[in-house]
């Protein structure tokens, strides 16, 4: 039934197999969340930083290494304590008396893949520290600045706010930050699944077998590739009603940024290379829609007690609009 | 210099030494002092007493009455109605109790209809599925007349919006056959889930691929192509009656 029209215009072979190969390695120690895969996959391909959120236990750090393994590159990782300094994260300059001059030793930041574990458990002085390099991918320190190597992506790990010790994310960070992946807890063939495959072996056994199957060239390539994308005029129309939306709304104390909405288009591009295709469609923004706005915006303090979540009202907005075909 | 300093040092310290024992010797006994002047009683005018015990708005510990709004006198006749409905001698306690019912069920009724919930919402706390009305979309499947515009996309050639406008005839043909329900906010996944036939769901899905290839990707076709999509409808569209 199907015509032959359908053949590739974009050569999407090669980015294909690459996403397979890293959701086999994933999936051979990550059991289930599919979608938490398929998204952060899609956050690296769309060219944005992720943030992981979960309770204690559910392999949010190890999503995150894991994937960091998957992918030859620099590869960091910085702990986020209460009193870690924004000096700790980005370096400092340091007084050479040899030379009589100031020389900046560069911090965890400088890499291609950051893992930030635990980042609401430091300060917001500290927090504030990332804006600039998250965004801007430099840091400037003592009127010079230093360029991030590509790819960079921060990858974060997050408890609950709820959580004890934790601290509420500056808006201006949140909204820096591409998906928020909520990580759930697993299903009950999933828990045996996962005890099966754990009992017999340690995680560190497990990490080690893990090799990486894609390059940061190949990353910044597949970008390219994916910048190009068709998008029908529609379906910007769609994604700016989504987000014209969410800013009056009544349920929201605060909307969406126009940052939300270039974000939506990349990550539905991404999502689209993922399933073959060269062109979004509808669904893959409605799909991802809740893990680019989830972080973005706020509710009203009544919409909170009466317990509504972030992603109620996504798919309550969602709702009002029509489905252009 | 180090004897000089002791030397000022014991003299400073001994010119503070006569001062301390005068000091001492200044201090006087206390001497109590008798107030030996004339005590008035003072009194209280009494008219003025009785004047401001008159006055209404002194009296705080009494209550008065004053007009009831016609909110208050409604709600003063409903709870008079309701409690006589209830302790009335003469009626049963089954007649009291199916009142008393009937009234709670309408107070719930009327709270529900005015806060705009479902009654499946209180309980779930889902929010409700608001039916929107065909008006409301931009392309109201229900209103084209879909042949008419297939053939006039044809004949100008335009065969990327003749396929959209046999999708579109397809979503109604289903909708109209009670497959799909057809909502504005609905993707097309949503209504490939919503068919339970096996092979209808193929059909369709395979029908949806291609309309998304040449509506969303813009995907060139020719005459051909088109040709035999409109004949893959066609076939799918027949199946369903």
């Amino acid at each position: 039934m199907d015509q032959e029209f359908t053949g590739q215009r974009t050569d999407l072979s090669q980015l294909s197999s690459a996403v397979e190969q890293i959701k086999k390695s994933l999936g051979s120690i990550i059991v289930g969340q599919t979608e938490m895969v398929e998204l952060l996959i899609a956050g690296i391909l769309a060219d944005g930083h992720i943030l992981i959120e979960g309770v204690p236990g559910i392999a949010k750090t190890l999503t995150a290494k894991l994937l960091a393994k998957t992918l030859s590159a620099k590869f960091s990782r910085i702990q986020f304590t209460p009193d870690i300094m924004p000096s700790d994260v980005l370096g400092t300059s340091i007084f050479n008396p040899r030379e009589t001059s100031f020389e900046f030793k560069s911090g965890p930041i400088f890499g291609n893949i950051i893992l930030v574990d635990e980042i609401n458990r430091a300060p917001a002085k500290t927090q504030s520290a990332l804006f600039e390099v998250m965004e801007e991918r430099q840091v400037t320190m003592d009127s010079r600045t230093y360029k991030m190597d590509e790819p960079f992506i921060v990858l974060a790990t997050q408890n609950p706010i709820e959580h004890e010790g934790t601290y509420r994310l500056p808006e201006a960070q949140l909204d820096r930050f591409l998906v928020k992946i909520e990580v759930k807890y697993p299903t009950l063939e999933e828990e045996i699944n996962i005890l099966t495959m754990q009992h017999s072996q340690t995680t560190r056994e497990q990490l080690d077998r893990v090799v990486p199957v894609i390059t940061g060239d190949e990353i910044t390539s597949y970008r390219k590739q994916i910048r190009a994308f068709h998008v029908e005029p529609k379906l910007i129309e769609f994604v700016a009603k989504i987000i014209h939306e969410s800013r009056t709304n009544k349920s929201l104390f605060l909307g969406a940024s126009p940052r939300a909405s270039i974000a939506i288009i990349n990550v539905a591009k991404a999502i689209a290379a993922i399933n073959g295709r060269d062109f979004i469609t509808p669904d893959d923004i409605v799909k991802i829609a809740p893990a680019v706005l989830r972080h973005r915006i706020m509710l009203t303090a009544e919409k909170e007690m009466e317990g509504i979540s972030p992603d109620d009202v996504v798919a309550q907005i969602i709702q009002k609009i029509e489905i252009p075909r | 210099m180090q004897k000089f300093i002791l030397v000022l040092f014991l003299l400073l310290a001994l010119g503070t030494i006569p001062q301390s024992f005068s000091a001492v010797n200044v201090k006087k006994p206390n001497r109590i002092q008798l107030d030996s002047s004339l005590v008035v009683a003072k009194s209280f005018n009494q008219a003025a007493l009785d004047k401001h015990r008159s006055d209404s708005d002194f009296q705080y510990g009494e209550k008065y009455q004053t007009a009831l709004s016609w909110w208050d006198r409604f709600w003063k006749w409903f709870w008079n109605q309701f409690s006589s409905a209830v302790s009335d001698s003469t009626s049963s306690n089954l007649a009291r109790n199916v009142s008393a019912i009937i009234l709670a069920g309408l107070i719930i009724f009327l709270v529900i209809k005015f806060s705009g919930a479902g009654v499946l919402q209180l309980f779930t706390g889902k929010a409700r599925v608001v039916p929107l009305a065909y008006a409301e979309s931009l392309d109201n499947i229900h209103e084209i007349d879909f042949d008419p515009e297939i053939e006039k996309a044809t004949q100008n050639r335009d065969y990327r919006l003749a396929v959209r406008m046999l999708y579109l005839k397809c979503l109604k043909k289903l909708s109209d056959a009670g497959f799909i329900s057809w909502q504005i906010d609905k993707t097309n996944s949503a209504y490939i889930s919503e068919l339970v036939n096996h092979d209808r769901k193929q059909q369709f899905a395979s029908l949806t691929r291609q309309f998304e290839f040449i509506w969303y990707g813009e995907f060139n076709i020719d005459q051909s192509v088109f040709t035999a999509i409109k004949q893959d409808f066609k076939d799918f569209n027949q199946g369903l009656s």
